[in-house]
C-alpha cells in the first residue's frame, strides 16, 4: 500500500475521510472502512425491517446511511447561535443529566412539565438510547447522538404518543426537518407493517402535516432543549413554528395528561381483565 | 486568426486626431520609448543597455508617471519588509544577473526557497518539492529567490542611472499617442503632459494592466476578473531550527493561502479569498488576523467557514473582534475536530519550539503582523490578443502586465514579464546585428512567437488550478487528490515541473528517469491492488463471521 500512503499525513494524524483510520477517535467509536460500512448498512436495514424493535440495528442503519446529511446539520448548527451553544456544551439527555424531580415541580404549561408528563404517560425513559459507534468525526457523532437523544422532545413538542402510526408520522416530520436518510427509510418501509385502515389514515392525515410542519419549522437540531424547561410549551411551539398534528389516539389536550393516564390505565385494566377469564 | 481591428480613437484620453498632434519637426527622436518603469520596463531598459547588447548605443527613453525618487530612496530597517514580494526563479535571476542586477541588489533582504509544501485544504493530499533531492547536488539547491519588488526595482534603477544613454522621464504622464497624418508607416509620436513630444522607432508598453499603449495600438484583451481578492501582509514568527526556506501553500475552496519566507523570522502572506472575506480580514485588528492566518493553514474548511462568518458578523454589527474571544472559538473548533493541544495542527496552545510531529509540514505560527502592511487587491486573468500592434498601431510592442495578468498562486507574474523582456531584448539585439529595423514587424515576430504560447500555457495552467481547487464536489476532490499524490511519488515528473517553472535554466529532464519511475509506479500499483484484494477478502471474511455470530 506504499503507493498511496502519504508520509506527511501519517505524521499529522489528520482525520481524513479518504484514509482508512483504525484508531477510535472517541470512546465507543468503531472505525469502519467503506466496505464494512456498506455491509453493515444493508445488514442492519434487513434486520430492522424484520424486527423494528432491534434498537441497535435501527441505530446502526442510521449511522451507516447518514452520508452528507450530518455535515449539513453541522453547518446549520454553526450558523445558529443556539446550535453553537449545543455544540460547545455537548449536553447529553438521560435520567442522570435531567433532574426529573425538578421537572415535575415546574408550573403547568411549561415545556419541562410537559416533557415529564409525556414520559410518565408513555412509560418510556430517556436512558434507552443507543450510543453512536460508526461515525468517524467526533463532532458529527455527537450530532447524531443529539438527534437520537432528543427524539422524545420531538414527540412531546408535537404531542404525539408512542405507537406505530405516531412514530411513523414523526419519522416523516424528522426527515423533512433533519434530512437524515434513516428517517426516510423508516418512513418508507415502516407503513408496510400497518393494517390498511391505519395506513390510509397515516397518509391522509399525518404525512401531509408531518412534511409541512417539519419543513417549515425551525431546525430542531439547533434547539438547546435543556435551557427551555421553563418556557411555556405553546410559546415554544410558536417560536419553532410547530403546528399541532391531527388528534392522535389519545385525543386530549396536554393539561389533562394525568387524568388521561389514569383513564387509560383503568381501561387497560378492564380490557386485560376481560381478556383473561 | 480573424480579428476585427478595433481602433480606439474614440477614447479621447489616449488618442487625438493627427491634426492636433504637434508637428513631427519638434519631436525628439528615440530608438526605444518604454512607457512604464515597473519591474518589466526597468529590466528592459537595463537589458538593452548592458555592455553585451548591440542596442547599447541606441537612444532609449523611459517614461514613468510616478516619482522614481521614491523607488531610488526606498529603504526599510532590516526588521521590516515591504508587503509586495515576488518569487524570482533561477532562470529569471540568471537573466537579471546579465543586466548587472547584483551590484545594487540588497542581498541581505533576499531569501532562497529550497522546499515547497503544497496541499489540498479539503482532502489534505500533499505534494512536496525539495530542490536538494530533486535537482541533485550538482545544481544549486534553491528553486527561486524571494525578494521585495521594491528591492528589485531599486537595484535596476540604480544600474540604469549609472548609464548615460538612458533618458529617464519620471513624474511624466503620456498625454497622447498618435501616428502623424494617420500614416501607418510612420513612427508613433508620444506627447507627454509637459509638452515634450517623443518620436519612437519602437514603442514598448510596460505600463501595466490598464495599458494606455495597448489601447493606442488597438490590441484587444481577453480575460475576466476572478471573484477573488488577494490579502497581503508581512508576518513575524519565531525562528525554526530547520531555517525558513520553505514556501507553504494551502488550497482552500475560497482560494489559496501562501506563506513565503523572507528571513528566518519574517515571511510574507498572500491570501487569495472571496472579496467579502478579504474585506473582513482587512478590517480586523492585526492580532486577530494573525490568529486567522494560523487557523487558515490548519483547520478544516467547515470550521474556517465558521470563523469567516464569525468575524464578518461582528464587523456587520459594528463590534470589534477580540483576540481572546476568537482564540476561544478556535480552541473550541480544534477540540471539535479532536486536534490535541500538542499537535502541529493546533494553533492556540502556547507550546514552545518545534516539538510537534510533522511541524515542518506547516508554516511557523504567526505571532504578529508588521504595522500597516495589510493590504488587498483584486485578481484577474487577462491576455492581450497579440503583443504587436498592426496598421496604425505598428511599431508598438507589449511586455509584462500590459500583455498579460494572472492569478498569483504560482508566483509567475514577474517571471513571465522577465521572460518577455529577455526575449524582446534578444530580438532587438538580433535585428541590430543583422542590420534590420528593429521596430518592424518582421524583426519583432520571433518575440511574439516565442512568448505568446509560453505565457498562455502558464496562464491557463494557473487558471485551471485555481478553478480545480475551488471545488468541494467529492468526485472532483477525490480525483485531484489522487492525481496530486501520484505526481508526488514521481520524482522525475516533479523535477520536470520544477524545471519548467524555472528552477534551473540549464538542464532538461531525462526521459529515461521518467520511464524508470513509471515502471516503479506500475509495480507499486500492482502491489497495492494485491494488498487491497487481501484486505477486502479479510473484511468479507470477518463480516461473514460477525453475521454468523449474530
Amino acid at each position: 500500500m506504499s503507493f498511496l500512503r502519504n508520509r506527511n499525513l501519517q505524521c499529522l494524524h489528520l482525520a481524513s475521510k479518504r484514509y482508512l483510520t483504525t484508531q477510535p477517535s472517541y470512546d465507543g467509536h468503531i472505525p469502519l472502512n467503506w466496505f464494512e460500512n456498506a455491509f453493515l448498512a444493508v445488514g442492519s436495514a434487513v434486520m430492522s425491517l424484520a424486527d423494528p424493535r432491534r434498537g441497535d440495528m435501527v441505530a446502526a442503519l442510521g449511522e451507516t446511511t447518514a452520508g452528507p446529511a450530518l455535515p449539513k446539520l453541522r453547518e446549520k448548527m454553526l450558523a445558529s447561535a443556539e446550535g453553537r451553544q449545543v455544540l460547545k456544551a455537548r449536553p447529553r439527555v438521560n435520567s442522570k443529566t435531567v433532574d426529573m424531580v425538578a421537572l415535575s415541580k415546574l408550573p403547568a404549561g411549561t415545556f419541562g412539565q410537559s416533557y415529564f408528563n409525556w414520559l410518565e404517560r408513555c412509560g418510556v425513559t430517556p436512558d434507552t438510547r443507543e450510543p453512536v459507534r460508526y461515525i468517524d468525526d467526533p463532532e458529527l457523532a455527537y450530532i447524531m447522538q443529539r438527534y437520537r437523544e432528543c427524539h422524545d422532545f420531538y414527540h412531546c413538542i408535537c404531542s404525539l404518543p408512542v405507537n406505530v402510526e405516531s412514530e411513523l408520522a414523526l419519522k416523516y416530520f424528522e426527515f423533512a426537518n433533519f434530512g437524515l436518510p434513516v428517517a426516510a427509510i423508516s418512513a418508507i418501509f415502516g407503513p408496510l407493517r400497518l393494517d390498511s385502515a391505519k395506513r390510509s389514515r397515516l397518509f391522509r392525515e399525518y404525512v401531509p402535516w408531518a412534511l409541512k410542519t417539519g419543513g417549515n419549522a425551525e431546525p430542531l437540531i439547533n434547539v438547546f432543549w435543556e435551557r427551555r424547561w421553563e418556557q411555556n410549551v405553546e410559546e415554544l411551539k410558536k417560536e419553532l413554528r410547530i403546528e399541532d398534528p391531527p388528534p392522535a389516539r389519545w385525543g386530549k389536550p396536554l393539561s389533562e395528561a394525568a387524568r388521561e393516564k389514569r383513564r387509560r390505565e383503568l381501561l387497560q385494566q378492564a380490557s386485560t381483565s376481560s381478556e383473561t377469564p | 486568426m480573424p480579428r476585427i481591428p478595433k481602433r480606439c480613437f474614440s477614447k479621447a484620453a489616449i488618442c487625438r486626431q493627427s491634426g492636433q498632434t504637434s508637428s513631427p519637426l519638434d519631436a525628439e527622436t528615440h530608438d526605444v520609448v518604454i512607457v512604464g518603469a515597473g519591474a518589466a520596463g526597468l529590466a528592459l531598459a537595463s537589458a538593452l543597455t548592458r555592455p553585451s547588447s548591440s542596442a547599447r548605443s541606441c537612444r532609449i527613453a523611459l517614461v514613468e508617471a510616478s516619482d522614481l525618487s521614491k523607488v531610488r530612496e526606498w529603504s526599510l530597517p532590516s526588521d521590516q519588509y515591504s508587503n509586495r514580494v515576488s518569487s524570482v526563479t533561477n532562470r529569471s535571476l540568471s537573466f537579471l544577473k546579465t543586466c548587472d542586477l547584483h551590484s545594487h541588489l540588497n542581498q541581505t533582504r533576499t531569501n532562497s526557497i529550497q522546499e515547497m509544501e503544497v496541499w489540498d485544504g479539503v482532502s489534505d493530499a500533499r505534494i512536496s518539492f525539495r530542490a536538494s533531492e530533486l535537482l541533485g547536488r550538482e545544481h544549486s539547491t534553491n528553486m527561486s529567490t524571494m525578494m521585495e519588488n521594491l528591492n528589485l526595482q531599486r537595484s535596476l534603477l540604480k544600474t540604469l542611472q549609472s548609464n548615460s544613454s538612458i533618458i529617464l522621464l519620471d513624474k511624466t504622464k503620456v498625454d497622447s499617442i498618435a501616428k502623424p497624418n494617420d500614416d501607418a508607416n510612420s513612427w508613433p509620436l508620444i506627447t507627454l503632459d509637459n509638452g515634450r513630444v517623443l518620436r519612437a522607432r519602437l514603442l514598448v508598453g510596460a505600463d501595466g494592466f490598464n495599458s494606455p499603449v495597448r489601447r493606442f495600438a488597438g490590441i484587444d484583451c481577453y480575460g475576466w476578473s476572478y471573484d477573488t481578492q488577494a490579502v497581503v501582509a508581512t508576518l513575524f514568527h519565531p525562528s525554526r531550527s530547520t531555517g525558513n526556506t520553505t514556501a507553504f501553500q494551502r488550497f482552500l475552496p475560497t482560494g489559496p493561502i501562501a506563506f513565503l519566507p523572507l528571513s528566518p523570522t519574517i515571511s510574507s502572506l498572500v491570501w487569495s479569498t472571496k472579496p467579502h472575506i478579504a474585506s473582513s480580514l482587512r478590517s480586523v485588528h492585526p492580532d486577530v488576523l494573525s490568529l486567522m492566518i494560523n487557523a487558515a493553514f490548519r483547520l478544516p474548511q467547515i470550521s474556517l467557514q465558521y470563523l469567516y462568518d464569525y468575524i464578518s458578523e461582528k464587523g456587520r454589527d459594528g463590534l470589534q473582534v477580540e483576540r481572546n474571544e476568537l482564540a476561544d472559538e478556535i480552541r473550541w473548533r480544534e477540540a471539535a475536530h479532536s486536534i490535541q493541544p500538542y499537535s502541529a495542527l493546533s494553533s492556540t496552545s502556547d507550546k514552545q519550539g518545534d516539538i510537534s510531529e510533522g511541524f515542518d509540514l506547516l508554516p511557523p505560527l504567526v505571532e504578529h503582523i508588521q504595522a500597516g502592511s495589510v493590504a488587498s487587491f483584486p485578481l484577474r486573468f487577462n491576455h492581450a490578443e497579440t503583443y504587436l500592434g498592426e496598421g496604425l498601431g505598428s511599431r508598438t510592442v507589449l511586455v509584462g502586465d500590459a500583455a498579460h495578468s494572472l492569478h498569483p498562486l504560482a508566483g509567475q507574474g514577474l517571471n513571465l514579464a522577465l521572460g518577455d523582456v529577455e526575449e524582446l531584448a534578444s530580438c532587438i539585439d538580433d535585428a541590430i546585428s543583422h542590420g534590420i529595423d528593429f521596430g518592424s514587424r518582421t524583426a519583432l515576430l520571433p518575440y511574439v512567437r516565442n512568448r505568446y504560447f509560453e505565457n498562455h500555457k502558464v496562464m491557463s495552467a494557473v487558471d485551471k488550478l485555481h478553478k480545480l481547487y475551488s471545488s468541494q464536489l467529492p468526485p472532483v476532490v477525490w480525483a485531484r487528490s489522487v492525481g496530486l499524490e501520484v505526481v508526488n511519488e514521481l520524482d522525475s515528473l516533479k523535477t520536470a515541473l520544477m524545471l519548467s517553472a524555472g528552477a534551473d535554466s540549464r538542464t532538461t529532464p531525462n526521459p529515461w528517469n521518467a520511464a524508470a519511475d513509471g515502471v516503479t509506479l506500475v509495480n507499486n500499483g500492482i502491489e497495492f491492488l494485491k494488498t487491497g484484494a487481501s484486505v477486502i477478502s479479510g473484511t468479507v471474511g470477518s463480516a461473514v463471521r460477525n453475521v454468523l455470530k449474530v
